[in-house]
Formats: structure tokens, C-alpha cells, sequence
């Protein structure tokens, strides 16, 4: 078997039995419950070996890789390259920590739900195997046409419909950056060949930032927060990067020409990391921190991406996607080595020594810097506030998200060396040494910050319900796309 | 121009309304307006349809857009059915389908 049939598999596998258990949707059988659970669990058990073979595959010999899916879904055309392998990590992370926690069968009771969390991977799969922008708008769809359903499965219903409604809005504008990409250039693949035009960099810009949830969208914290455990997990952890892979391969190559968007996204993803800090440092509860901090991560990445480190802003949020998916599903648990890992996420997150991200944040200019340390001080203070405390079951798989918190961190690393030369850091050593220092003082005043703070109520429920804002924040949707027309007619 | 012009009603739309349906019908339009532009742009009246009876493929209407937009309406009816689905809950579990209502219910 070779590569292109692997990643061919990548798609087909979720989506094949989901059809199966689609049409066996009204039968009648005592195994139902189990076949489901069963045919689920060992979806993503084929897919962390699929996926490890294109790791091997790719690891060894990185390169691009086009080539049409065939037989039954006819004349696709799929793309693999090096920077997928990222997004392949980040995904492949998140399903095995929810798999291992147990909480594929705990925040996915019933039958329909389980269908739709395979269309869910089918659409994960292919947004990151799509080789074209209309492919990549498809599976968006079926990956988020699953989420609006498993985010009102909670009977959250209102949560859900917001999410529905930014979610049409975000692809109004993927479909009208397709449709003038088309009409100007007659062309559907992944910019990089050809020139793309400014107006439809605009469209996918728009998209993304709704999709990102970054400054000013503020959704995610209602959404996000609504779903159950694993499902909020796999949302902050999956769903909300996959707007930096748009940014990557839809809208970036047709800005680099842009300097001028490319720093107004660039002061847009610094406001966006400084508000959601502040949000984390405010909130009461424990999933809005959480979910906020996600868009924190988002941010840092994006501000990574415009300063043109695509590979720390790829470690970043394969990074983020494990520490995000532990913290969802430790948060509310009361077992000793819970607390213990919370902790260890709550410093990834912060970016302190000797932690990844405190590895990635290297490369920025004072002013840079400092706005990251206010950032990364406002996140763990916000987040040492909280006290895991017991009411999800996770006691007897503690252990084992421990033990695959440590083996994916270890692996991340080891495969990031091959892209990132982390000893180049050490070079100026005077710098390093300060910055390990200025990490140590931010981690013990954040741990004192929170230490005083923890007198607040943190599983006070409160009345918060932004529907009212839905209009305000689609209007303010509207203003950010007539900023962006502005400033490309500057 | 017509089109451009249903899509800033759309949006307007999408704005101002409270009411659930109407966002969505809103949602609605702008998609079906989108559709028909991008259709409307790649072929006019003097093309024939994309249906190879010989070898000669001169005048005849680019057939991507017409997939591509098909594959568009799938989309969206998906996600009308969905949309509507979530609002009949809301609307059993708040007696009403404004935003505002909803706000002060839960």
C-alpha cells in the first residue's frame, strides 16, 4: 500500500461506517449500543495507525503530494505536505486523548450522536487532506454541520444556534472567496501557483477570523463551553485551528505581496490575544476560561504565522491542541494526578520553562515580548484559580491521559527538532537566561495572583446568555469586512 | 448589480431581525443570491449547455460552476433543516423564537 492510498483511507474509513450505522439507524437489535461504541472506538484506533503512517511516510521523506481519491468518490484531488503533518498531529492528539479518557462513550450516549461524530473525523480528515478550496469548504461543512448537532445534544440549544449562525456567516464568505478566486483566475486549487485577488484574500480573511473566533468575535465562549466534556475538547482543540489552516494555504499566499493587511491582521491577533487573557483572568467558568484561552492560543499562533514562523506557529497549536484537550477533560474531575496535570497545561499554556511554547515565543522584538508576558501572566493567573473538582468520571483513566499527555509532548518535540533548530535559541545565552528567569517570576506572581483571588465563587453560575449580542456582533462582522475593503483601497 | 444589492438586504436583514426564522431565511437569501451571481458570471445567453455530443467544446458554458454551486445547495439544505430543527427546540423549550424572549427565559 502506498502513501495516496493511506491518506485515501484517512476519509473513507470514518465516513464508510458511518453509512452503515446510518442505514442501520431504525433496525431493531440488542447489539445496537454496543456495535456503535465498538465500530467508534475502532475508527479512531485505524485512524491513529493510518495517521502514524503518514507520519513515518512523511517524517522520513517530506515532500507534497497530489493526487486524485480514487474509485467511489471519483475525480478528487487530495494534497499532503509537511505543514499538514501539523494539523495531522493536532487532530490525531485530540481523538486519542478523548479516546483514552473514556469520554467517547461518556459525552456520546446514544446512537445518532456516534453517526455524527464519525461524519465529524470524516470532515476533520478531510480538511486536512483537501487539495483545493471547494473540497476544503465541503468538508468544513460536514464538520460543522455535525458540531451545530452535538452542541445542542447538551440542550443547549440556543448555544448551538449561535454557533449555527456565525458558522453560515463565516462560510458566506469562504463561498464568495471561492467564487471570485474562480471567476478572476479560472482556478480552484491552493493559491501558491498562480496570483490570487486581493478581494477574495479578503473573503477567506473574514472567514477565518469568524471561524478563529479572534477579536472581535466573541462566540466561542458561549459555544464551546455548551457542549459536553469531549466534545468541547475536541471544538477548542480541532475545530477553532482550522482557521489558521485556511489563513495558511487560502489566504496567506495571496498577501504576502500585502505587507500593509498583513499588519493590520498582525495588530488585529495581538488585540485578540490581550482580550482573551483578560477574559481567562475574568471569567468564573471553568469551560469559558478554557474556551477563551483556546482563542489565546489561536491568536499567539496567528501572530506567529504573520511574522512568517510557519513552523512555531504550527508546533504552537499542535502544542495547544494537546494541553487544551487534557485541561477540558481533567477540569471537572477530583482524582489526585488531575490537578497534577491541569497544573502541567496551565504552565504549557503560559509558557513557562521548560515548556514548549516558552521555546516558540522566542523570536519577538521588547514591545513583543512584553505584550506576551501581560498575555501569558493573565492566562495563569486566571487558570491557577481553578480547583478540579468532581463531577465527571475520569478516576480510573487518569493515568492513562497522563501517560499520553507525556508521550505526545516528548514526541512533539522530537519531530518539531527536525523542523525547528532549538539549539540556534541557546546562541544568546544571555537572552535565554533572562527569558527563563522572567518566565519563573511570571509563573510565581500569576500562582500568588490566583492564590488570592481563589476566594471567588468559581462554579457560581451566572446569568450569561449573549444571544442579545448575536446582533451586535454580526453587525460588528459586517464593519470588520468594510474595514478590510478600506484597507485594501489605501 | 440586482444580485449585490439582495445580498445587502440579506445582511441588513441578518442584522436587525430578532426572530430566528427570519436570520435564517436572511441566511437564506444571501446563499441563494451568491449562487445565482457566480452562475449568472460564468455563462450568458449566447453558450450552449456543457453536454459533449461531438469533440467540439467551442461556446459552450464552463459546467464548474454549475458542480460547484449544486454541491452549494446541498450544503445549504442541510443546513436549513438543522437551523429550522434548533429553533422548533428552542421554541418548545421557550415559548418563543425572539432573541430578547430568549435572553429572558434561560
Amino acid at each position: 500500500m502506498n502513501r495516496a492510498e493511506i491518506i485515501d483511507l484517512l476519509i473513507i474509513y470514518p465516513f464508510i461506517p458511518a453509512g452503515m450505522m446510518l442505514f442501520t439507524l431504525f433496525c431493531k437489535t440488542v447489539f445496537k449500543k454496543d456495535i456503535s461504541i465498538f465500530t467508534t472506538n475502532l475508527s479512531v484506533i485505524v485512524q491513529y495507525f493510518m495517521g502514524g503512517s503518514i507520519f513515518l511516510f512523511f517524517f522520513n521523506n517530506p515532500s507534497k503530494l497530489v493526487f486524485p481519491l480514487n474509485g467511489f468518490f471519483g475525480s478528487i484531488t487530495l494534497m499532503f505536505d509537511t505543514y499538514k503533518l501539523f494539523f495531522l498531529a493536532a487532530y490525531m492528539a485530540t481523538t486519542s486523548i478523548v479516546l483514552i479518557s473514556g469520554h467517547i462513550n461518556e459525552s456520546f450516549r446514544n446512537y445518532q450522536e456516534r453517526i455524527l461524530l464519525l461524519l465529524f473525523f470524516t470532515g476533520c480528515s478531510g480538511i486536512i487532506v483537501s487539495g483545493d478550496m471547494f473540497n476544503f469548504f465541503v468538508y468544513y461543512e460536514l464538520m460543522i454541520i455535525c458540531a451545530y448537532v452535538l452542541i445542542g445534544s447538551n440542550k443547549k440549544y440556543s448555544a448551538s444556534l449561535k454557533y449555527m449562525i456565525f458558522g453560515a456567516l463565516s462560510s458566506i464568505f469562504l463561498l464568495s472567496g471561492i467564487i471570485v478566486n474562480y471567476l478572476y483566475t479560472g482556478m480552484l486549487s491552493f493559491p501558491g501557483d498562480y496570483s490570487m485577488p486581493v478581494l477574495a484574500c479578503i473573503f477567506f480573511i473574514l472567514s477565518f477570523m469568524l471561524k478563529s473566533a479572534i477579536f472581535p468575535f466573541s462566540w466561542v465562549s458561549t459555544c464551546h463551553s455548551a457542549a459536553r466534556v469531549g466534545f468541547s475538547a475536541m471544538l477548542s482543540s480541532f475545530t477553532l485551528i482550522t482557521g489558521i489552516f485556511g489563513l495558511y494555504y487560502l489566504a496567506l499566499p495571496g498577501l504576502r505581496s500585502n505587507g500593509m493587511i498583513l499588519n493590520d491582521i498582525l495588530i488585529i491577533a495581538y488585540l485578540s490575544s490581550l482580550i482573551s487573557a483578560w477574559n481567562v483572568f475574568k471569567a468564573v467558568k471553568i469551560k469559558k476560561m478554557i474556551a477563551w484561552s483556546s482563542v489565546y492560543a489561536v491568536s499567539n499562533a496567528i501572530i506567529l504565522l504573520m511574522h512568517g514562523q510557519i513552523f512555531y506557529s504550527f508546533v504552537y497549536i499542535s502544542a495547544h491542541s494537546i494541553y487544551k484537550t487534557v485541561m477540558f477533560l481533567v477540569c471537572r474531575t477530583d482524582h489526585r494526578l488531575s490537578k497534577v496535570l491541569f497544573n502541567l497545561c496551565v504552565m504549557t499554556a503560559g509558557g513557562v520553562f521548560p515548556f514548549m511554547i516558552f521555546l516558540l515565543k522566542a523570536h519577538h522584538n521588547v514591545f513583543e515580548e512584553s505584550l506576551l508576558i501581560i498575555g501569558s501572566f493573565l492566562v495563569m493567573a486566571g487558570l491557577f484559580r481553578v480547583v478540579p473538582k468532581g463531577d465527571v468520571r475520569l478516576t480510573d483513566n487518569a493515568t492513562w491521559v497522563f501517560l499520553m499527555f507525556l508521550i505526545l509532548n516528548i514526541s512533539l518535540f522530537f519531530f518539531s527538532t527536525r523542523f525547528i533548530d532549538f539549539k540556534a535559541q541557546l546562541v544568546d545565552y544571555n537572552s535565554f537566561i533572562s527569558r527563563i528567569y522572567i518566565s519563573f517570576v511570571i509563573l510565581g506572581v500569576s500562582w500568588l495572583t490566583a492564590k488570592n483571588r481563589r476566594a471567588q465563587v468559581l462554579y457560581k453560575e451566572t446569568k450569561e446568555f449573549p444571544m442579545r449580542s448575536l446582533n451586535r456582533e454580526l453587525a460588528v462582522s459586517i464593519i470588520m469586512f468594510l474595514i478590510l475593503i478600506l484597507t485594501f483601497g489605501r | 448589480m440586482i444580485e449585490a444589492l439582495i445580498i445587502i438586504i440579506g445582511f441588513f436583514g441578518l442584522i436587525t431581525n430578532r426572530d430566528l426564522i427570519r436570520k435564517i431565511m436572511c441566511i437564506n437569501i444571501i446563499q441563494g443570491m451568491l449562487i445565482y451571481m457566480f452562475i449568472n458570471f460564468s455563462a450568458h445567453s449566447s453558450m450552449t449547455p456543457p453536454i459533449l455530443n461531438s469533440g467540439d467544446i467551442s461556446g459552450m458554458a464552463d459546467p464548474v460552476p454549475h458542480a460547484l454551486m449544486l454541491t452549494a445547495i446541498v450544503v445549504g439544505v442541510c443546513f436549513n433543516s438543522i437551523a429550522l430543527s434548533i429553533v422548533v427546540k428552542i421554541y418548545r423549550r421557550c415559548q418563543s423564537i425572539n432573541t430578547d424572549d430568549i435572553y429572558e427565559q434561560s
